[in-house]
């Protein structure tokens, strides 16, 4: 039988995993929450600040570097938004995921002719690599700042879009476009402070992400990509604590799943599992907004 | 306007795709195939071999047919490292015309276009795929490198050495190298009486903590993981990082100076098999082509890139799959010159004679199934983030 510190270990990797989910679904839950856009370049971008911390860290200290990538990531976003989804503002919703779609191959198939396919090292954050040791348990740091670092974000971000006048609009601007505009919203402007807020959570996650890991790939997105958006379903698409809910219960099962070698093969087959479940039985999600039907 | 525009780009887009299906070799070349990943996650160990191959033209790049000299000409396709893009791969490859295929790093896209190849009547030579479905019930396809039974039982033979007694493998799913040596490698140790678990894990997977946290409730006093280069890494230093300081191995995927740098200290003492060493003296040919490729290396920094980069005494090292890329060229350079043909059929009748020394690998003959006779086996292991070579296993 397994010890307790066992069972623990498990937990905690959930815990860290959750978190990295978390922080690229609050990404995609606001965007949809929003324009109604499920932003499929999302995971592309978290790949990009990997890339980013890589090419940088080449002539600065990877510490000097971390700013400098947030920069870069939220500038990649809203450039995004800017080229490839605000003039199709007025087009049917379908065009512009599929221009999503175009823009995420766009990025990964940029990364592997940079890159030439090869996965890139990424570069070693003193104080995030140090490990130490409670008990029988070797502890990463980086697995007690991702939970904390997340949690401290999200209550941020939740308390800035109900406390703050930029969160009123862009409260308003979720419900209805045209009454938001009529109210004097400058509505551009609130879907670009999305696209800073997104990226810049995926630019935070990517970094504790490719800490954690060591090394960054040009199709390293599309799985935690797919998994955080599985999570803002999970939580009902459009809100922001049911997306961090539903990203730490996807990284705890997993890594329960994960544990158990008969069905260890399962783990990624349990995550769109569960997104089919919810689908069919709580089309809205755990916490998310109720259809009202216009008339 | 806009509509015309783009009917028109359509339409060249068309004809620019047709036009590239159909270009035939000019009267005097003849073509080989590369088939190699240069994408996905064994793009690292695909690139090297294509460095062996290239080399290997660089040197010998005409071939002499009935007194006409030939101009062999490499035409490239990149499977992914992906069995589900291979056999398209492949396909462009025989669209393309070419008289003989060498590659490819990775049995499961091997075995994918296997079937393609032989089809196409065109002869392919394995260079570093070990799993023995490549060739097996397969009449052209070939096999520079020994088979992963082979590969399993010495390993096995090292692991008892190392005092393991009830070994943990991990494996990726889904992938014959990977699932193919572990099993090869288990049968082995079982049969010396020693246990072994196998755990798998999914492509693409970055998070082994809770596989680590297995291997440290259940005790196990070894872990042997055949996987790809980008992977090796993280196994490695998320075993350590938790805590677990068993002995690691694998195989010849391992050879990849990348996963030094990226491992550093954690790598110490972990070893692997693989089918070359460059500082093994009683090889002449190996030491001639160490030294011209090293040099051919340097002269380009491309070359140098995809040769896994300078390590921290700016010395670029000579992966075991590059003299198999090598080789394999070799093989089918002498092949086309035994058949005095460009003939797919007739390059595969010679291949399946052929008899070729002074390659780098060793003597070169093929048995019945295409796989070439090999019973030497190099074991190397990481030190302050580099190979160096530990001992040697012949026969």
């Amino acid at each position: 039988m397994h010890s307790a510190s066992y069972y623990l270990e498990l937990l905690l990797s959930g815990i860290t995993v959750g978190s990295l989910y978390a922080l690229i679904a609050i990404g995609y839950t606001m965007v949809y929450g929003i324009l109604r856009l499920i932003n499929f370049a999302h995971g592309d971008i978290f790949m990009m600040a990997g890339f980013f911390m890589v090419y940088l860290s080449a002539s600065m200290s990877p510490v000097v570097a971390i700013p400098i990538v947030l920069i870069l990531t939220v500038l990649l976003g809203t450039t995004i938004e800017r080229v490839a989804y605000k003039p199709l503002r007025s087009a049917p919703r379908m065009s512009v995921m599929i221009s999503a779609i175009g823009v995420s191959y766009l990025l990964e198939n940029l990364a592997t002719y940079i890159t030439g396919g090869l996965a890139k090292a990424y570069p070693v954050i003193p104080f995030l690599k140090k490990t130490f040791t409670v008990g029988q348990m070797t502890i990463k740091t980086i697995t007690v700042i991702t939970p904390v670092l997340t949690i401290f974000l999200v209550v941020a971000l939740v308390s800035f879009i109900s406390r703050t006048k930029t969160g009123m609009a862009m409260r308003a601007v979720s419900k209805d476009f045209d009454t938001a505009r009529l109210m004097g919203i400058r509505v551009n402007d609130v879907i670009s402070y999305t696209f800073v807020i997104g990226s810049f959570l995926a630019g935070v996650g990517s970094i504790l992400y490719f800490t954690n890991y060591g090394q960054v790939s040009p199709l390293i997105g599309a799985m935690p990509g797919l998994k955080a958006f599985v999570a803002a379903v999970f939580g009902g698409i459009g809100s922001i604590p049911g997306a961090v809910l539903g990203a730490y219960l996807i990284g705890i099962c997993e890594s329960f799943i994960k544990s158990n070698d008969s069905i260890a093969i399962f783990s990624n087959a349990f995550t769109f599992v569960l997104l089919i479940v919810v689908l069919l039985f709580k089309p809205n999600g755990m916490f998310g907004e109720k259809d009202n039907e216009k008339v | 306007m806009k509509k015309i525009l783009a009917m028109i780009l359509a339409l060249s887009m068309v004809f620019a795709l047709a036009f590239s299906a159909v270009s035939y070799a000019a009267d005097d070349t003849i073509k080989i195939g590369v088939f190699e990943p240069t994408s996905g996650q064994n793009a690292a160990g695909g690139k090297k071999e294509i460095l062996g191959i290239e080399y290997a033209h660089s040197l010998y790049p005409t071939v002499t047919i009935d007194g006409k000299e030939y101009n062999i000409e490499l035409v490239y396709a990149d499977n992914g490292s992906d069995a589900a893009k291979a056999p398209s791969a492949a396909q462009l490859l025989i669209s393309k015309g070419v008289s003989a295929v060498v590659g490819t790093y990775g049995s499961g896209c091997a075995i994918a276009a296997g079937d393609l190849f032989a089809e196409a009547e065109i002869p392919a030579i394995g260079t570093s795929c070990t799993n023995p479905q490549v060739t097996l019930g397969n009449d052209y396809y070939f096999r520079i490198c020994y088979i992963d039974p082979f590969q399993g039982a010495v390993m096995a033979s090292y692991a008892l050495k190392q005092g393991c007694k009830n070994c943990a493998v991990i494996v990726e799913a889904g992938d014959d190298y990977s699932a193919g040596f572990g099993t090869y490698f288990s049968n082995a140790m079982k049969d010396a009486g020693a246990e072994c678990t196998t755990i798998t894990f999914q492509t693409g997977e970055t998070e082994f903590s809770t596989i680590m946290a297995n291997v440290k409730s259940a005790g196990y006093d070894g872990i042997f993981a055949p996987v790809s280069i980008e992977t090796a890494p993280l196994i490695i230093n998320q075993a350590r990082e938790s805590g677990v300081a068993c002995q690691i191995m694998a195989g010849d995927t391992w050879d990849d100076a990348s996963i030094g740098q990226r491992a550093g200290a954690n790598a110490n003492g972990v070893f692997f098999s693989c089918f070359f060493d460059q500082t093994d003296e009683s090889n002449e040919a190996g030491a001639v082509f160490a030294d011209g490729f090293l040099k051919w290396v340097c002269e380009d920094s491309t070359r140098i890139d995809n040769n896994g980069g300078k390590d921290n005494q700016g010395e670029t090292a000579i992966s075991s799959v590059t003299p198999c890329g090598y080789d394999a060229y070799m093989a089918a350079y002498y092949a086309i010159e035994a058949a005095q043909s460009t003939k797919g059929a007739d390059i595969r009748d010679a291949l399946a004679s052929l008899e070729a020394t002074g390659l780098v690998t060793g003597d070169l003959k093929f048995d019945e199934n295409g796989d070439a006779v090999k019973s030497y086996v190099a074991i190397k292991t990481f030190q302050d983030g580099e190979i160096v070579f530990s001992d040697a296993y012949t026969g």
